[in-house]
């Protein structure tokens, strides 16, 4: 059991974190998340039939969700309607700018596109363009039929294409 | 001569990203591509798709999880099986019981199951205790009141202190900044007290306080007393 698990941690930590962090938007509370969801597994292991991938996305996003929720109502309580800064991937030990165009402006206002984007389009793009999964694994973490799935990544897709059109130099489309 | 419906710009859009994924029959490509040699405006908007899958793959990219996570995960792990638990079926923070089905379930089963009965009742019987006992000591602390003999002070009669706003403002978010900390660390301090505090202050001592009254029963009465098991067992420990 514990070398499966180990396996199974080794094969998706990774893969967890991130979509914690583009969900949560802050390293640290995807840190948080990614051991949460880790140690869930753990528990669940021995009851778990399906894949051990599509059951860690489905519980991390689940999860991210609580936090989100919390965080908003934290800040309510606070009466602090500020969001907080645009979360920023090239903070920590990953490549600075050279290896990636983060800095530039079009990275931000993706970036900043991204958060901005309501769900489910945020996490299927995510699990589709930044995890590169196929359709039918989103269709399967996500609990969604697969031709949900492919409609929602072309909307969310169209959503960033029409924030980002200035941005990426194009012309407006007629 | 119009176009057929599906070559006009708005559903040559559509079709856009499922052309760049390769999901459409050969039919609809043909029609699609003769469409954008007559169209440069949906061939800019072609050339906004691709560019727009090669900002995201380049922009968001995968991110590696910092190793103190999975070390702290697997530890856990290895450590439950260490200790004989193995691997509990169930997580305890996904469980919906009643909270008195889950204290019931705590308090016979997991928590203090492995308790004598009268060590169990030594244990609740001090969780009461300070149920009661605590919130009546922070009353006294808090709003002290006259003492036997002494006489409570004369209310001052009259208009009530005045506020300003500012300061109503103030004490106000000071409230809501509280309210929100509790909120926020409730759950898990919940969890500490039931698993460390209560654990390791009470049911612990309680249990060995327990232990070492039944050992003394069977020393004084027993002729065998040498027979128990050896301190360095542990389990004929005092406290």
């Amino acid at each position: 059991m514990l070398e499966r698990f180990q396996t199974i941690v080794q094969e998706n930590q990774n893969r967890v974190y991130t979509l914690a962090c583009y969900l949560l938007g802050d390293r640290e509370e995807a840190a948080d998340a990614t051991q949460e969801v880790l140690l869930r597994l753990w528990r669940h292991l021995g009851e778990l039939d399906t894949n051990a991938g599509a059951w860690l996305t489905r519980v991390t996003r689940n999860y991210c969700f609580d936090q989100l929720r919390k965080r908003r109502s934290t800040r309510q309580a606070l009466g602090d309607q500020q969001e907080p800064e645009i979360f920023d991937y090239t903070e920590g030990d990953d490549p600075g700018p050279e290896h990636h165009a983060a800095s530039s402006d079009l990275m931000r206002h993706l970036q900043h596109a991204m958060r901005e984007l309501g769900e489910p389009y945020k996490s299927v793009l995510i699990l589709r363009e930044v995890q590169e999964m196929k359709y039918k694994e989103i269709s399967e973490a996500l609990d969604m039929p697969i031709n949900t799935v492919k409609v929602n990544i072309h909307r969310g897709r169209r959503m960033l294409r029409d924030r980002l059109r200035e941005v990426m130099g194009h012309a407006t489309a007629c | 001569m119009p176009r057929p419906a599906e070559t006009t710009c708005p559903a040559v859009r559509d079709r856009l990203d499922p052309l760049l994924d390769g999901d459409l029959t050969r039919a609809e490509v043909s029609r699609l591509h003769a469409h954008l040699e007559d169209c440069p405006a949906c061939r800019e908007e072609l050339r906004l798709a691709r560019d727009l899958r090669r900002a995201l793959r380049d922009g968001l990219p995968t991110l590696e999880c910092p190793p103190e996570v999975s070390a702290r995960v697997l530890a856990i792990a290895r450590d439950e099986v260490a200790r004989g638990g193995a691997h509990r079926a169930t997580d305890r923070t996904d469980r919906r019981e009643p909270l008195a089905e889950r204290l019931w379930t705590w308090l016979t089963g997991g928590g203090l199951g492995h308790l004598r009965p009268a060590a169990t009742l030594a244990a609740v019987a001090a969780l009461l205790l300070l149920l009661v006992a605590v919130p009546l000591a922070l009353r006294e602390v808090l709003f002290p009141g006259p003492g036997p003999g002494q006489t409570a002070p004369e209310v001052a009669t009259g208009s009530a202190p005045e506020y300003t706003d500012e300061e109503i403002a103030q004490a106000e978010r000071q409230a809501r900044l509280v309210l929100a900390a509790v909120a926020q660390v409730g759950r898990g301090a919940g969890r500490t007290v039931r698993d460390e505090v209560f654990e390791e202050a009470l049911a612990q001592p309680a249990r060995r306080v327990m232990e070492s009254l039944q050992g003394g029963a069977t020393e004084a009465s027993g002729p065998h007393a040498s027979d128990r098991p050896s301190e360095a067992d542990g389990s004929g420990r005092r406290p």
